[in-house]
């Protein structure tokens, strides 16, 4: 659950700091807070992630930062 | 002549036992640690206090890992007010530990459906007649409380209409109630009501149609398709929780039972990898083509639920739709077959027409909200042939679903049921 809520957490965040800006609709949290709540569990089950180097994220096309995938990517 | 002052504190919260709060804390204590997602956003926005002076509403599950939920709101600033999304799925040592930590939650195991209406609606309510600015819903039922409401005073009239089944019956008694309380009560939280982060399948549905219909009032988050959610807890919440529940409240082998998943997305997925590391033989059914053959390149035979009767003997519902397994299914199932829900709603299974039948002797079970790690006799539900009741069943560490049983029990009750 740790996962869920901390999108519950970051989506309530989301909607409290723009709430004057907000229009109403269904929203999805970025992938980038996506990817942020995935690499917050990481550490905790002793994963260790491969970082891109610049060469690689040149012709991925992608920031070595991250987000990694397209939005279509089904994962 | 002396003045007799009652002072009576009005306890803002109701829960089974506030004496089950020390044993709550400590299994919070240990959920902590299991969930460093929200530990980490705890760390890292309390100083600022981003949620300060935000009046939250939460309508979920009110166990262990819900409470860390909460405190990570409240360290963020939020005045937070709770209540679960299932009448069965309270850990009351849960909700006995944040109450005694001083936020109001109304939630205890074992709701009667107008018990948890009344339970949302004082989590809605807020002192000075004010409403929540923003809501945690999981399912959408604080969502769909106040739509009504709103549409109510609009001069809709569904609330005075017949109704489909006794919980609709309950939501109309409560808003017929308000609105005798006070005809604007909607319009003036709606005014205030800022947005709502919805964390299942079911609420997200209701979500986009609402959306579609020009009917939804603020804006809404889906955190159900974050990947991080639904590929995640659906998928391997699932797969965790399936067989624990079956265990608690039924302890039958799994192993070599043949085990009918209906529907294939990532609930089923879940249930069926769950199934057939115990060992059963494991069929899915489905609408969906493309899920339908990927069961069938997983190695799972693919049929329909009618072709398993007589054969099957646990059935599952993941489908988030209606009517999935009907009163005539059960009529022709084996005896002693298994049947339950892990969706979100229970209408999956027709078990208020299984009840209204009568004559049957179905015996539904409730198991008793245990901690994994704690290692007792599974032997703490209670077999009931009367009224409907579901189970509820939560723990740790990574998410469980409520679990509903039926369980046709001896020769008589297959006979009653064919009857």
């Amino acid at each position: 659950m740790s996962n869920s809520f901390s999108n519950q957490v970051l989506a309530q965040l989301d909607l409290w700091r723009n709430k004057d800006t907000y229009k109403v609709g269904v929203y999805v949290l970025s992938k980038q807070l996506d990817e942020e709540v995935a690499r917050l569990h990481l550490q905790k089950i002793g994963v260790k992630l491969t970082k891109l180097t610049e060469k690689q994220a040149e012709y991925l096309g992608v920031p070595v930062e991250g987000p990694y995938k397209s939005e279509h990517y089904r994962y | 002549m002396p003045t007799t002052t009652r002072t009576e504190t009005k306890q803002d919260y109701k829960v089974a036992d506030i004496n089950l709060a020390d044993w709550g804390r400590k299994e919070i204590s240990i959920a902590e640690q299991e969930m460093p997602g929200l530990m980490a956003i705890r760390e890292k926005y309390a100083p600022g206090k981003p949620l300060q002076g935000a009046r939250v509403t939460g309508s979920l599950h009110m166990t262990i890992q819900t409470a860390v939920l909460i405190e990570t709101l409240v360290a963020l600033g939020a005045d937070v007010r709770w209540a679960s999304c299932n009448i069965f799925s309270t850990q009351d040592h849960a909700a006995a530990a944040i109450a005694k930590a001083g936020v109001p939650v109304f939630a205890w195991k074992g709701e009667s459906l107008a018990e948890y209406w009344w339970c949302t609606n004082r989590a809605i309510s807020f002192p000075d007649g004010k409403g929540p600015q923003l809501v945690v819903d999981d399912g959408g039922d604080v969502t769909l409380l106040i739509h009504k409401g709103y549409q109510l005073e609009e001069g809709n009239d569904w609330a005075k209409s017949p109704s489909q089944s006794k919980e609709e019956q309950c939501i109309k008694d409560l808003l017929l109630a308000v609105q005798g309380e006070n005809p604007f009560r909607w319009h003036e939280l709606v005014n205030e009501w800022r947005g709502v982060s919805e964390e299942t399948t079911t609420g997200v549905h209701r979500l986009y149609k609402m959306q579609q219909q020009n009917q939804l009032l603020v804006p809404a988050i889906n955190v159900n398709d974050s990947v991080t959610k639904s590929k995640f807890d659906n998928l391997y919440g699932c797969r965790h929780s399936l067989v624990d529940g079956l265990n608690r409240a039924l302890d039958v082998m799994i192993g070599g039972k043949v085990a009918v998943i209906c529907g294939y997305g990532d609930v089923g997925k879940g249930c069926a990898q769950s199934l057939r590391g115990q060992g059963a033989r494991v069929v899915i059914t489905e609408i969906d083509p493309i899920n339908a053959l990927q069961a069938a390149m997983e190695g799972y035979q693919v049929t329909t639920l009618e072709d398993t009767l007589g054969w099957g003997d646990i059935y599952v519902t993941t489908t988030g739709n209606v009517d999935i397994i009907t009163v005539a299914h059960m009529e022709r199932m084996k005896n002693q077959a298994i049947v339950c829900n892990i969706g979100h709603f229970d209408n999956e299974i027709q078990v208020d027409p299984l009840n209204d039948r009568g004559g049957h002797q179905a015996h539904q079970h409730q198991a008793a909200g245990r901690q994994v790690h704690v290692p007792r006799r599974p032997r703490d539900f209670h077999a009931r042939g009367g009224p409907s009741r579901k189970s509820g069943l939560r723990h740790r560490p990574s998410e469980l679903r409520d679990v509903e049983f039926i369980l046709q029990s001896g020769p008589r009750a297959a006979r009653s049921l064919a009857e």
